[in-house]
């Protein structure tokens, strides 16, 4: 009869039900088939017979058993695990391989009479069941989160589609009204209109849900201010750092931009004189930021442009974003500082 | 007549003796040859180590070359009623025959007791000297008339017989 190759040998150990394992005189574990790997987790030349259970009375045994060929019984305790403390049972003996100066032992699981690997297969195979269906209550979630966040983008893309439906819509009733005082208001909500929409064509843009980057936003309005109400005798200029915020703050401080660059626009150069608007944005110490909107043009009348509409809108979005708003005014200018916690604003940045 | 005054052929040696082949029988027949094997190579081995322990602490040494053990092992039989005697001694085997079984007409039909005595064996020579393969050539119990037992004392790779080996191992694997 000819001797197996090394491979079927491989095959039927690893194909057996029964937990095989062989390990040297010192104890240390130097072949283990698949079930043994199932259900002890045995590495081969990395672990130790101790590893899996206990001595004393079944570490004496295993020496007894290791001294010779004939097969004797041996029980073990398991040392660690949930299964600690249960006693699996063994045939063993100790072996000689061809040519080998020291011998080894051969331990193979006793089914027959054995509960023990009874329950410790029926608990792995319950371990294995149980991740089986967390791991599928996770891939279900993930899915609802990806799929939210598409729905998510989504939304912000037709938001941004509405605003822009609506901007036009007011656009279009401006260019026909015959009132120079509606054209001013259905101006003013127009561009207030686009400084929200700004927001969500950023975002749309970047295929984001929640983080807006404040410098893209600035500029984008700026850009939207320059081609609608600039007079070409103005300049805009901005010194940005690039901070992301949440769009329930990014979206007000949009808006306060906004009314702040336009109040500057209509009211700081009379007379076509010519001038700067500068824009900045910056860090204000550990856990804030500063929004700063300064031109050089004449100066606030108090009485009169302290009292406008978009003063009352700036001075409203500044309480609901809890910062703190100033300004200074006078014939070199206006300055208007608004600092607001990043606490509340910058999230994820 | 009173009970003690009858001829009845009991005392504690056969009473033991009794009990031993009644419970190697029983062990036999509950859990099949080559289970109840394992059970004697265990209790064998510790009754070798027990024995060994003996031997080296009434001769004060530790080591016993082969002639040594031949003659310990005969001694050993002798003390518990067989009658082993040398047939030949080399460095390679030591081969032992025997005309008394210990456990006399008991041990008819009963090779598992002659496992007893091949652990003991093997136990003892192999830890004395590393390595030993025990052969029950000829036995009483099998209806040889006598028996022939070979101590092989070196590994050999070609050997598929039924023999039992024996390996020294001191230290605990646990």
């Amino acid at each position: 009869m000819q001797p197996l190759s090394e491979p079927i040998c491989n095959r039927v150990i690893n194909s057996l039900d029964g937990e095989v394992i062989v390990i040297d005189r010192s104890g240390q574990v130097v072949f283990v088939n698949d079930r043994a790997i199932e259900t002890l987790g045995a590495v081969p030349d990395k672990n130790r017979i101790s590893d899996f259970f206990e001595g004393g009375q079944g570490g004496e045994r295993l020496r007894r058993i290791a001294q010779t060929s004939i097969w004797a019984p041996v029980n073990f305790t398991l040392k660690s695990g949930p299964m600690r403390g249960m006693e699996l049972k063994f045939r063993g003996r100790g072996f000689r391989e061809k040519g080998a100066q020291e011998s080894q032992v051969l331990l193979v699981a006793d089914r027959h009479c054995d509960q023990g690997f009874t329950q410790l297969r029926k608990l792995i195979r319950d371990l294995n069941r149980d991740l089986a269906e967390r791991q599928q209550t996770a891939n279900r979630l993930q899915g609802a989160l990806v799929s939210e966040e598409r729905m998510h983008t989504e939304l912000i893309h037709r938001v941004k589609n509405n605003l822009s439906l609506l901007s036009a819509l007011i656009s279009t009733r401006r260019n026909t009204s015959q009132s120079d005082e509606a054209r001013t208001a259905l101006q003013d909500l127009e561009h207030r209109v686009q400084a929200i929409a700004s927001v969500h064509e950023i975002l749309d843009r970047a295929g984001a849900i929640e983080m807006v980057p404040v410098a893209d936003l600035i500029r984008s309005l700026c850009h939207y201010l320059e081609s609608s109400i600039m007079p070409p005798n103005v300049q805009i200029e901005n010194d940005l750092a690039e901070i992301a915020l949440h769009v329930d703050d990014a979206t007000p401080l949009s808006l306060m931009v906004n009314e702040l660059i336009t109040n500057a626009l209509k009211h700081a150069f009379p007379d076509d004189k010519p001038g700067r608007v500068h824009i900045k944005l910056l860090r204000n110490g550990h856990d804030k930021l500063e929004v700063g909107v300064r031109d050089n043009g004449k100066g606030m009348n108090a009485a009169r442009d302290g009292a406008g509409s978009g003063s009352r809108i700036v001075r409203a979005l500044a309480g609901q974003m809890r910062g703190e708003l100033s300004h200074e005014s006078d014939g070199d200018g206006t300055s208007w500082t608004f600092v607001f916690p990043t606490s509340a604003t910058d999230r994820g940045t | 007549m009173g009970m003690q005054e009858l001829d009845v052929p009991l005392d504690r040696d056969l009473f033991f003796r009794k009990m031993i082949r009644s419970f190697a029988a029983s062990l036999e027949a509950t859990v099949g040859a080559d289970e109840a094997a394992g059970y004697v190579a265990v209790v064998g081995s510790e009754i070798g180590e027990w024995i060994e322990a003996e031997y080296s602490k009434s001769a004060g040494r530790d080591s016993f070359d082969p002639q040594q053990i031949a003659e310990l092992l005969v001694d050993l039989k002798r003390r518990i009623g067989g009658a082993f005697h040398i047939i030949s001694i080399s460095d390679e085997q030591i081969l032992l025959g025997n005309s008394e079984c210990p456990f006399g007409q008991l041990a008819d039909g009963q090779p598992a007791l002659c496992q007893m005595t091949s652990n003991v064996f093997g136990r003892i020579a192999a830890n004395q000297l590393g390595y030993a393969r025990v052969v029950l050539q000829e036995t009483i119990a099998r209806g040889d008339g006598q028996c022939r037992i070979a101590i092989n004392l070196k590994a050999d790779d070609d050997d598929d017989d039924d023999s039992h080996e024996f390996f020294k191992i001191d230290q605990p694997l646990i």
